[in-house]
């Protein structure tokens, strides 16, 4: 059934115009790389901050608040950019091994960022000054993020390489 | 030009790491990871120091300090790039050497770091006169878009070169 579902998806109009036209994947993948990036790099600069390994002289609650905007609006942008080229040929990507790989460590990087905002961030206020070490929850929150967007880009690249273009 | 283009990648084509790349199904996905995750942290930066230029990451850090933060991350950043994508022209060198969007894209990253080491410089400068730290001048706001507009048209080349020939 889901198959089913799926090549209807991959045979409405946006769906063809998106395959057949030779400009808009390349494009789709350049919006998705720079989406990404952001996504990665912004991400990082909060995570090695819940480490304890940079930005220490700003409160954590801060950095929040001005740096992951941007990784959210870059997160938008890359998941509208993913869903697009999905749609070009969704029963292919979806029976991708890497392809599953990658959605699942995305629900992972949910997961992981929910438990943090729900749990640890709660006593934020006793660990937000620079110079106070962050909990070893909010520190292996921080590890795990990083490891799981690590994993994200190479599941992402991998899709290019072992998926079948028919 | 072309003559000596020529003899470079017939001299990489046999050398052992060019085959090695070849023969390693895995190696060139990795070092893409790797090239993608350090463009992450260069755009990253770039992307944050003109927010904060333009005064739109709060009043916590001037850009001066952000810069101080991050210029270290955009150098170790750029290496990493350059080694990972070295090794990525050593395994197909003919296919991106004579690429024109490859040259251009050299041409670009050239650009890039002259301007984000220019930038670095000026906003070290204002973190020394406190009376300047605060704010950026017109021209530092200019540079640090222009440094941005030059990575995005970097990472917008780095895809195009798998879809043209020539």
């Amino acid at each position: 059934m889901i198959t089913e579902m799926l090549e209807r998806l991959g045979q409405t109009g946006l769906a063809t115009t998106i395959s057949e036209n030779a400009l808009i994947f390349p494009w789709l993948e350049v919006c998705h790389v720079i989406a990404i990036t952001t996504v990665l790099g912004t991400i990082f600069i909060v995570d090695l901050r819940l480490l304890g390994l940079a930005s220490t002289s700003l409160r954590v609650s801060r950095l929040t608040r001005v740096v992951l905007p941007v990784t959210w609006i870059a997160f938008c942008f890359a998941a509208l950019t993913g869903g697009l080229m999905f749609l070009s040929q969704p029963v292919n990507y979806f029976n991708n091994f890497a392809f599953r790989m990658k959605m699942v460590m995305l629900i992972a990087a949910g997961m992981n960022m929910a438990m943090f905002h729900l749990f640890t961030s709660r006593s934020v206020h006793l660990w937000d000054e620079g110079g106070t070490p962050t909990p070893a929850a909010a520190r292996v929150a921080g590890l795990v993020s990083i490891l799981i967007w690590i994993t994200i880009t190479g599941a992402g690249r991998w899709i290019g390489f072992s998926l079948s273009n028919f | 030009m072309n003559d000596w283009l020529n003899s470079l990648i017939a001299w990489l084509e046999g050398t052992a790491l060019t085959q090695s790349i070849r023969d390693t199904s895995w190696a060139v996905p990795l070092i893409q990871t790797i090239h993608i995750l350090s463009i992450g942290i260069v755009f990253s930066s770039s992307l944050i120091l003109m927010l904060a230029t333009f005064g739109l990451l709060g009043n916590d850090w001037s850009p001066a300090r952000w810069n101080l933060r991050l210029h270290r991350w955009s150098w170790g950043g750029l290496v990493v790039l350059l080694v990972s994508g070295t090794l990525l022209v050593v395994g197909e060198p003919e296919r991106s050497l004579t690429n024109f969007i490859f040259q251009m894209k050299m041409l670009m990253v050239i650009i890039a770091a002259l301007l984000t080491w220019v930038l670095s410089q000026r906003l070290q400068t204002a973190h020394g006169r406190s009376e300047e730290a605060g704010h950026a001048t017109a021209a530092t706001r200019l540079l640090a878009l222009g440094t941005l507009a030059v990575w995005l048209a970097i990472i917008s080349a780095g895809r195009w070169i798998a879809y043209y020939a020539g």
